[in-house]
């Protein structure tokens, strides 16, 4: 099957014609909606925690012990209601 | 080791000397899959820009707003398939690193204790299930995370990666592997079915494309940790509140082309 090579001579105008063109996108705005958030963001080791992932259906004294201050982790699909530290969508 | 950590800082310099050092341990096909990914990146590149937008328009989406903290796109982007995951997200303007706009978090699939078992039986057991007992009687009832993290993308207000770094566990909540257990996953990557597409297109290729130093960087963030048990609890380290990053790189896609061109496989 034919490949195309990767052209490296085109991938240096390419960025910076992508650089140039792609317009930059508006910075995150600080969240106003509520104490857990903002109280999160600030201090990590907070109970309240904005970006645990979603588990398994579990009470929330159980979500918060397991997943407190765990500010990057990922959300699970379709079981957002059962993260009651996620962040407002 | 082939490359200069600042002392026990979190920083690597990964210059054009390290990386070839690095990509001649590599496999030929691993170094095709870097060139492949190199060619994805700049596809998604001139697919988004002929529109004036880039990868962040694709995945902050419909949002009027982006806003701290929250993850995007809801939910997160998951392939079912595979299990492999991002999302993308910004910190308070504090927390940033200067220039970031925000990050990718990157993770992968990971055996839980249920897995391991089924995989792994104990010492002395006849592999005849025993249909009166419970299944998950002795399997503690809180399952270790399904997912490591692989790596953290930062990236400015264009969309252009700044930075890759890695985290420690507490931050992600995440199933801790060794670092050559993280590689294999972070090399086998897999989000052809996440969406959305193009953004799931862009994380991947960024992942195989800068894969010399994912690799290097979960690396030194196994020895940092390896230094730090020598004086504490391993469970204490990794959950100290004190450490969010525990090896970090800055790149540049320019250099990245550049370097694979000079080491003759661009």
């Amino acid at each position: 099957m034919a490949h195309s090579r990767l052209k490296l001579s085109q991938a240096l105008p390419t960025l910076a014609l992508a650089a140039a063109i792609v317009a930059p996108m508006p910075q995150a705005l600080s969240s106003l909606s509520g104490a857990p958030t903002a109280q999160a963001a600030a201090n990590p080791c907070a109970p309240s925690n904005p970006c645990a992932p979603a588990s398994k259906k579990m009470d929330k004294k159980m979500n918060m012990e397991k997943k407190a201050g765990n500010p990057c982790a990922p959300g699970k699909m379709g079981n957002k209601s059962s993260n009651p530290c996620a962040p407002s969508k | 080791m082939p490359v200069k950590p600042s002392g026990l800082s979190s920083q690597l310099r990964l210059g054009a000397s390290e990386l070839q050092h690095l990509m001649r341990t590599q496999p030929r096909l691993q170094q095709q899959r870097m060139l492949k990914a190199a060619e994805n990146v700049l596809d998604c590149m001139q697919t988004t820009s002929r529109r004036g937008s880039g990868v962040l328009a694709d995945v902050l989406g419909k949002h009027t707003a982006f806003k701290e903290w929250a993850h995007y796109p809801d939910n997160d982007a998951v392939d079912a398939r595979t299990s492999y995951r991002f999302y993308y997200h910004a910190h308070t303007a504090s927390e940033r690193m200067a220039g970031e706009h925000g990050h990718f978090h990157v993770f992968g699939p990971a055996s839980n204790v249920r897995n391991v078992r089924k995989n792994n039986p104990e010492p002395g057991a006849t592999g005849v299930p025993d249909s009166t007992a419970d299944p998950t009687a002795d399997i503690p009832s809180i399952l270790p995370p399904d997912y490591t993290h692989l790596i953290g993308i930062s990236v400015n207000e264009r969309g252009f990666p700044l930075r890759l770094f890695t985290t420690n566990r507490w931050v992600t909540a995440e199933h801790w592997l060794p670092a050559a257990t993280v590689i294999r996953t972070m090399q086998n990557i897999d989000l052809a079915q996440a969406r959305p597409a193009a953004t799931a297109r862009w994380v991947q290729s960024m992942v195989r494309l800068f894969a010399l130093q994912i690799g290097a960087l979960l690396q030194w963030r196994d020895v940092r940790i390896a230094a730090r048990s020598l004086r504490s609890d391993l469970e204490h380290v990794l959950e100290d509140r004190r450490t969010h990053i525990l090896s970090q790189c800055r790149i540049d896609l320019a250099k990245q082309f550049q370097f694979l061109e000079s080491a003759g496989i661009g």
